[in-house]
């Protein structure tokens, strides 16, 4: 097992750790919210996931700059290996709001625009899987990939500032100050595991991605050379 | 008058129940990651000898 295997593996299983204390407090210790009662345990879930899920794809589009300016290989394997988190933690996200809205809102969806832009962020990173898969030259691939993030990115902000610019049905920010001192430990410390999980998934994404690009980008075995052919010369000697 | 003031500012509209969404929204959660993780892992160990 390689040093970058060993090191993605001991942060994924910090995380899963963190994940399960920050859950079982959550869930079983943490007192119910005010007004949605038992239903607002699942803050301690989908709003780790939600900034987990900002952060990997911050951390996507700067791989994509760092592929697109730099030469080295390992930024492109960095850039699909964080899309993937990212995209991952997107649709856990969309399904965790769905089944919290359902009890509070009273419907499973709404065109709500943190929902929106939300669901919009989730085509858009998954078309950037899309279109790399379509393109099978390396080079070619990795430009692609990496213009891709870049543009799926604008609309991240978009995602992060949405319930300030438009203050519609989803609640505002989540952050320590909005919430009871009771609930900030479990929300901490389930935030800090899921940032240890995902980061563990895309070190261990990163190096088979980086591994696959190896071969790759491994020049063609050529043909072996034939065998010296000696001809006969009319003198009597022989030529090569 | 006071009792109105009260009642109005009491978090009497509390859901009650809903436990089935907390337990889908983290079971779904658990399950994908898990199935993640058990991909992300092998097939981190798998390609380490393909170069």
């Amino acid at each position: 097992m390689t040093t970058s295997v060993k090191l993605g593996t001991a942060t994924l299983i910090l995380g899963w750790v963190l994940v399960a204390i920050g859950h079982g407090i959550g869930l079983f210790v943490a007192p119910p919210e005010a007004m949605m009662g038992d239903v607002g345990r699942i803050l301690y879930v989908h709003v780790p996931t939600a900034w987990v899920a900002l952060s990997t794809f911050l951390a996507a589009f700067i791989c994509a700059i760092g592929s697109l300016a730099g030469s080295r290989w390992g930024w492109d394997a960095a850039t699909v290996a964080t899309v993937e988190v990212g995209l991952l933690l997107n649709g856990l996200l969309l399904v965790q709001g769905s089944l919290w809205a359902r009890p509070t809102w009273g419907v499973f969806w709404t065109w709500d625009p943190r929902l929106t832009t939300s669901a919009v962020m989730a085509l858009a990173f998954g078309s950037v899987l899309l279109l790399r898969g379509l393109v099978e030259e390396p080079a070619r691939r990795r430009t692609v990939t990496a213009i891709c993030t870049i543009v799926a990115f604008v609309n991240v902000p978009i995602v992060y500032m949405s319930v300030k610019w438009w203050r519609t049905l989803h609640q505002d920010f989540s952050s320590p100050n909005t919430v009871d001192s009771y609930m900030v430990h479990p929300l901490r410390i389930s935030a800090f595991g899921m940032l240890f999980m995902a980061t563990g998934l895309a070190m261990l994404r990163w190096k088979a991605h980086r591994q696959q690009l190896a071969l790759d980008i491994r020049p063609p075995e050529l043909p072996e050379a034939p065998q010296q052919v000696v001809l006969p010369t009319e003198a009597g000697g022989i030529e090569a | 008058m006071n009792e109105e003031t009260t009642e109005s500012t009491a978090p009497t509209g509390m859901i009650q129940g809903g436990w089935e969404y907390v337990w889908g929204a983290y079971g779904i959660s658990w399950v994908v990651l898990v199935a993640f993780t058990v991909f992300a892992v092998r097939k981190a160990l798998t390609t380490q000898g393909a170069t």
